[in-house]
């Protein structure tokens, strides 16, 4: 059943001076209020709004108003009340119908208020009056949780008199229909998990987005990697499907061929940044639509030009960390849908190079490398924020050169590399959302550094290439929330190491 | 909703073709408590014997009724059930008519009761209004009511009123809406009554139900997911929308943005001027000119979504002004239409000139809805 109007609360008049009638629910916000109030009274009597038990001693409120058809209507300025009824003050029975959004804490907005209201007058000889208003409460830092109808005037309200509150909020969700999810990006992969179908977001020409079944199922997993670069400068591009073994397929070419570069990742794109294209670092950047194959287009620069940084990301932002020549500290972080530059994020708590990097939706975390010794530091950054990484721990060794990165949502691991007793077999793994020193996690088959990651779906991690005195086509794959070592995937078009890996 | 979807690695978001929208709201506000729709053309519906309730909400909707409506109310312990005397005073303003001593006409003593619709014209007519209806107290309403004029290219009319019957002996449980000075209503017509206790029990269905929202936690746009399999009769859209730079306001529905003079029309008036804006053939259904700012506005809609007849409703709107208690709101009333057979099933929030404008967080629009059955 979906969400409706739900009935808050409902005071009558008891008595008391000054006349306050109030509503109150303090435990519970609502976006969307309604209120129904009905005065009678003895006396002079004029209903007024007031939220939070606000006074309005520094004068909060303001009113614009229209009554009896009057043109140019009128003003009220700095009140401590918003007035529903002014027409008169000696009108026994006032009938007001009030609407209001209730802005979100933190979009420090002023509230609007929306007020009808209708005065008896005296029996069926006698018009009722009316005023239509439109006013706002200045407070910017509170939701409504209380509404008020106070008296200002010497007279007083009856006992009948009774203001009711109805409030409309989001519901507890548990599960969501894919057509309520429509701020995704163009290409997002929706999978049904029951029919297997998979669907893919659109975005028509009048912005509004629409789920399009793709005509196909998927295979516990539609998750596709692509290997980019590599030794000797390579431009080629190569995929795979993730939770299907097997050999890797051209996509395409970078804009610039390189090795040592890094690799990270939204809901629907690849990005290629930094590297070596051959005779000196690089600080280019280019992307790819993972769904589509072809060639690579340029996204912007890296804040500094480098080799061997490791990039992370959420499914919005990445962040390309550490890197040489020299041992680079430097975070810097892009919009992952939007082109553009990078901008600098923080930094690195200890600078080094040819690191590894593993991420979940709100964290990255880096492991290991070289800073003029082999590291074993691991620290990690909240990705949509910016500032400087924080220790998370120590991998199981340390060792530099290129750990392969692989992650789900709630675990990541580090694998291969070099440690000071050569090309290592370890694999290593962290909780992301908490800290800690690393746990072994198996072991690669073969022994290798250099080897690609970031290839990864949510249950599956290929690593790619690496060299062990010799440069390897070999790829094998963990599943990533269990513990063993690796399994044979596939061979690469090519032997190559030092390459990146995408995955969407 | 869309805020609860997760991305798995790869940013892929996964599901169940059976998901949907699950929690529980208390079923504690307005309730459907009767309805007539008239099978055949006649000159009066008459609701009676409906439940009690301490607030009502009363739709209405004349087709093609050929002059003016009024509307009497009464209880099933008079006789007859409906009160026919002068017991009502009316304060009413047609088309926005406001000048310097007050611009509403008024009745008094009034035998034909409430005249809630003031055209003399053959058009659809919608209409609501909101009533305390307390036994020994005289019932205090207000309402407004939208008339239909020609298509796109005529601005639709309005009445706005508030009035009292002034019995003081018992609620309300019979209404009558009449249009005897011609041939009446067409089939289809009819009167729709919600009621909801000042302590309402949590039994049944809420009347006015969920259909769509929209809540930016990022900058985006203020487009509702398409509702078609669940749309109905009666909508109530309410939004809240904010930009960081300078943008208007339009509603559009369907992503229709108009055409010729099939579209969009409304008439309405901004901060009580005398001048009437009365605005047909247009993108969006907009208040205010171009009302182009970067205050945050809200808008109130109450709008006839029956398939087969033009769209036609209320729009209340309200822009911020400056920050401060020293500036006050800019408002605005408005009688709106999509001259489209079709139904609602799309909301948009766009600039007044239909392009979509990048909102704010915290921009947000909900769309209730109901079908009385």
């Amino acid at each position: 059943m979906p969400s409706s109007w739900q009935l808050i609360g409902s005071t009558d008049w008891a008595s008391g001076s000054p006349d306050n009638i109030t509503v109150a629910f303090p435990n519970t916000t609502y976006k969307y209020l309604h209120i129904e109030a009905w005065t009678n009274g003895t006396g002079n009597q004029r209903p007024c709004l007031q939220f939070n038990s606000d006074t309005g001693n520094t004068d909060n409120y303001v009113l614009r108003y229209m009554e009896d058809g009057k043109s140019g209507g009128g003003s009220t300025y700095d009140r401590d009340f918003i007035i529903l009824f002014g027409v008169s003050d000696d009108y026994p029975e006032v009938f007001s119908v009030i609407d209001v959004v209730n802005p979100p804490v933190g979009s420090g907005q002023e509230k609007i208020i929306k007020s009808w209201s209708v005065g008896s007058n005296t029996g069926a000889g006698n018009a009722p009056r009316r005023e239509e208003g439109m006013s706002k409460w200045i407070n910017t830092s509170d939701l409504i949780t209380s509404v008020t109808i106070h008296n200002p005037e010497d007279g007083s309200f009856a006992a009948g008199s009774v203001v009711t509150v109805w409030g409309a909020n989001d519901l507890p969700v548990t599960a969501t229909d894919k057509s309520t999810i429509t701020d995704v990006p163009a290409g997002t992969r929706y999978e049904e998990v029951d029919t297997r179908k998979i669907f893919r977001m659109g975005i028509q020409t009048n912005g509004v987005g629409v789920w399009t079944e793709q005509g196909s199922t998927f295979i516990a997993d539609a998750t596709r990697g692509v290997f980019g670069g590599g030794s000797s400068a390579y431009n080629v591009m190569q995929y795979i499907r993730i939770a299907i073994t097997g050999d890797a397929t051209d996509f395409g070419d970078l804009t610039v061929g390189r090795h040592w570069l890094g690799g990270l990742s939204s809901t629907t794109r690849g990005v290629f940044g930094s590297g070596h294209d051959g005779s000196s670092t690089s600080n280019v950047m280019d992307y790819i639509t993972i769904a589509t194959i072809g060639n690579a287009t340029d996204f912007g620069d890296l804040t500094v030009a480098r080799q061997s940084a490791v990039g992370v990301s959420s499914s919005a932002r990445g962040c390309f960390g550490g890197g040489a020549s020299p041992d680079s500290n430097v975070i810097d972080y892009i919009t992952i849908d939007t082109t553009g530059n990078a901008a600098d994020f923080g930094d690195l708590t200890v600078a080094r190079q040819s690191l590894g990097g593993v991420s979940s939706a709100t964290r990255g975390v880096f492991g290991g490398g070289w800073s003029g010794a082999f590291s074993n530091v691991i620290d990690y950054i909240t990705i949509a924020s910016t500032g400087n990484a924080v220790d998370f721990g120590n991998l199981t060794q340390a060792r530099q050169g290129g750990l392969a990165g692989a992650s789900s949502d709630t675990r990541g691991v580090f694998a291969g590399g070099v440690s000071s007793g050569g090309q290592s077999n370890v694999i290593d793994y962290i909780t992301i959302a908490s800290t800690g020193n690393a746990t072994d996690f198996g072991d690669i088959v073969t022994a290798r550094s250099s080897i690609a990651g970031g290839v990864d779906s949510d249950t599956r991690g290929v690593f790619g290439g690496g060299g062990n005195g010799s440069l390897s086509n070999v790829m094998e794959y963990i599943t990533i929330d269990t513990t063993g070592n690796t399994t044979d995937f596939g061979d690469l078009i090519a032997a190559k190491g030092t390459m990146a890996g995408v995955s969407a | 909703m869309a805020d609860t979807k997760v991305f798995l690695s790869g940013g892929r978001i996964q599901g169940r073709s059976d998901d949907t929208a699950i929690g529980t709201t208390p079923q504690t506000s307005w309730k459907f408590l009767k309805k007539e729709t008239l099978d055949a053309a006649a000159t009066t519906i008459t609701v009676t014997d409906f439940a009690v309730k301490d607030n009502l909400m009363i739709l209405y909707f004349a087709k093609d009724r050929s002059n003016r409506l009024n509307m009497h109310f009464g209880n099933t312990s008079l006789d007859p059930d409906i009160d026919v005397n002068g017991n009502y005073a009316v304060r009413r303003n047609y088309d926005y008519t406001y000048t310097s001593g007050g611009g509403d006409a008024t009745d008094t003593s009034e035998t034909d009761g409430i005249r809630v619709s003031d055209s003399d014209t053959g058009y659809n007519a919608f209409g609501y209004c909101r009533i305390k209806n307390i036994a020994n107290k005289e019932k205090l309403v207000t309402g407004h009511t939208a008339e239909a004029n020609t298509g796109g290219s005529n601005a639709p009319h309005s009445t706005d009123y508030t009035a009292k019957w002034t019995n003081t002996t018992y609620p309300i449980n019979c209404v009558k809406i009449t249009s005897n000075y011609g041939s009446g209503m067409s089939s289809g017509s009819e009167i729709v009554v919600l009621g909801c206790d000042d302590d309402e029990a949590d039994t049944g269905t809420n009347f006015w139900q969920e259909l769509a929202q929209v809540t930016l936690t990022a900058a985006g746009t203020m487009v509702t997911p398409n509702f078609s399999s669940t749309t109905k009769d009666y909508l109530w859209i309410e939004s809240y929308v904010n930009a960081s730079s300078s943008g208007s306001f339009g509603i559009q529905f369907n992503t229709d943005t108009g055409s010729g003079v099939t579209t969009y029309a409304r008439m309405g008036n901004a901060n009580s001027a005398t001048s009437v804006e009365i605005r047909g053939s247009k993108n969006t259904m907009y208040p205010k000119g171009s009302n182009a700012n970067t205050q945050p506005k809200i808008s109130d809609i109450f709008l006839l979504n029956k398939d087969g007849t033009e769209k036609l409703g209320m729009m209340d709107y309200a822009d911020r002004d400056p920050t401060g208690a020293s500036a006050r709101p800019d408002m605005s009333m408005n009688v709106v239409k999509w001259a489209s057979d079709d139904q609602v099933e799309i909301v948009l929030v766009p600039n007044h000139d239909a392009s979509l404008i990048t909102r704010t967080v915290g921009s947000v629009i909900r769309v209730w809805g109901g079908t009385p059955t």
